[in-house]
């Protein structure tokens, strides 16, 4: 017995410590098949969908979470593998360009436009960076996309509209949702991407120029500044030097625009001219 | 006379046997420093060795008026500058002005500028030779000008006592 007493004290000792360390809410379900976006009480990933729900402040109440993969699929239009390599595609793509493109796509954007949904996700998401949101509502079968600020001026115009009409068009001709969102996602991403080599070619191609100018603007201002402070000097405005009076030019002699020869001429030393 | 010679604005040593580095840079500081006092002008110093038989007289006019040795190209009366050769082959030395300085110094003021290189020059110091000369070049035309502005200050003085 006297041995059962530092056990039963170690044993309650191991349940403390295990309940403080585990954190203060219900346990998660088993986790076995659930992709990171399942709607679910902790973010940052999968909190996006109940997250306005819940938000109390009505300023939070419309910001969500970016998700940490790119892709928000809380109806599993998406399945499995294609989103792991659409995700790895997408975190590639951001790695080597800086443009982050992200897919949300809803079984139901209740009373919201998938245009509405793609600006408000964007303004969080991408805020001013290089990058755009893709949105697909399952229910009403459209598309919605927005793009940065600073996106959106290196992109030609008509360039969104055209990738909205593509996957549209190929969600009517296709049954594969996945397929198609995917498809969208990857065409989103090429338009950007090819806009911003564009906008850094036109950049690069407009360098020298624009060198050259900012050359001859420095030279100019050198070379203005020293005639100024030249001029100041010939002014005798510092008053430390002395100033000659100009006259009337005299007609050249034996050709000559800056001398006419007046001189003196010495010889020095023991050699002598003949 | 040939091509225009490599030269510049305050010294140059076309024979690159005559001045040290501490030569050059001294007559070159003295040089700057006149043209500090006088920003119209500037006294500029060829060393060179002519042909045998050349005149360095004929080839200080032709150096003076083919090339620029004024920071802003100024021609007629607009030239204040001075030029300097010295012909080490013939041992003789040519002081010339532009046409601006010919109200204020004129050919026996030359000479005396002139001879002020003799005594260091006949010691071969060369560089202690042209800046004794650019020092009595400044002091001279120093003079003329206080002199020019003078008589004006005079009048000036007597309108304001008989006032």
């Amino acid at each position: 017995m006297p041995r059962a007493l530092p056990a039963r004290v170690l044993l309650v000792a191991v349940a403390l410590a295990v309940a403080s360390a585990l954190p203060a809410q219900e346990p998660l379900p088993q986790p076995a098949p659930t992709p990171p976006s399942e709607p679910s009480p902790t973010p940052p990933t999968s909190g996006f969908a109940e997250a306005p729900e819940r938000a109390s402040d009505p300023q939070q109440r419309d910001f969500i979470a970016p998700p940490e993969n790119f892709i928000v699929d809380p109806g599993y239009l998406l399945d499995p593998p294609r989103r792991v390599k659409l995700e790895a595609h997408l975190e590639g793509h951001r790695r080597e360009t800086g443009i982050r493109v992200y897919l949300a796509a809803y079984p139901s954007l209740r009373d919201e436009s998938p245009s509405t949904r793609a600006v408000r996700l964007q303004s969080g998401w991408v805020q001013n960076g290089l990058g755009g949101v893709l949105v697909y509502g399952a229910d009403t079968r459209r598309f919605g996309v927005a793009v940065s600020r600073a996106t959106s001026e290196t992109l030609p115009p008509g360039s969104l509209q055209g990738v909205l009409e593509r996957s549209e068009r190929n969600l009517k001709s296709s049954k594969n949702v996945a397929l198609v969102l995917r498809e969208a996602t990857m065409d989103l991403e090429y338009e950007l991407r090819s806009a911003l080599r564009e906008n850094q070619r036109k950049r690069n191609r407009t360098a020298p120029l624009r060198i050259a100018v900012i050359v001859v603007l420095a030279a100019g201002f050198l070379v203005g500044i020293t005639f100024l402070i030249h001029q100041l000097r010939v002014q005798n405005l510092f008053g430390r030097s002395h100033r000659f009076v100009r006259r009337p030019d005299p007609p050249s002699r034996y050709g000559g625009l800056r001398s006419g020869g007046i001189c003196a001429v010495i010889r020095f030393g023991e050699k002598t001219e003949g | 006379m040939g091509a225009v010679p490599r030269y510049g604005i305050h010294v140059t040593d076309s024979t690159e046997a005559i001045l040290t580095t501490a030569d050059l840079r001294s007559i070159e500081a003295r040089s700057i420093q006149f043209g500090h006092q006088f920003p119209q002008s500037r006294f500029s110093v060829f060393f060179t060795a002519l042909l045998p038989g050349r005149s360095v007289k004929e080839y200080a006019f032709w150096l003076f008026n083919s090339c620029s040795f004024t920071s802003f190209d100024s021609k007629l009366n607009n030239n204040f500058a001075l030029l300097l050769v010295i012909d080490m082959q013939s041992r003789s030395a040519c002081l010339m002005i532009g046409y601006g300085l010919e109200h204020y110094l004129s050919e026996a003021d030359l000479a005396r500028l002139a001879g002020t290189l003799e005594p260091a020059f006949s010691r071969t110091h060369y560089a202690a030779g042209v800046r004794a000369c650019i020092h009595a070049t400044a002091n001279l035309l120093k003079a003329r000008l206080t002199q020019r502005e003078s008589p004006r200050t005079t009048a000036q003085g007597i309108h304001a006592s008989a006032l």
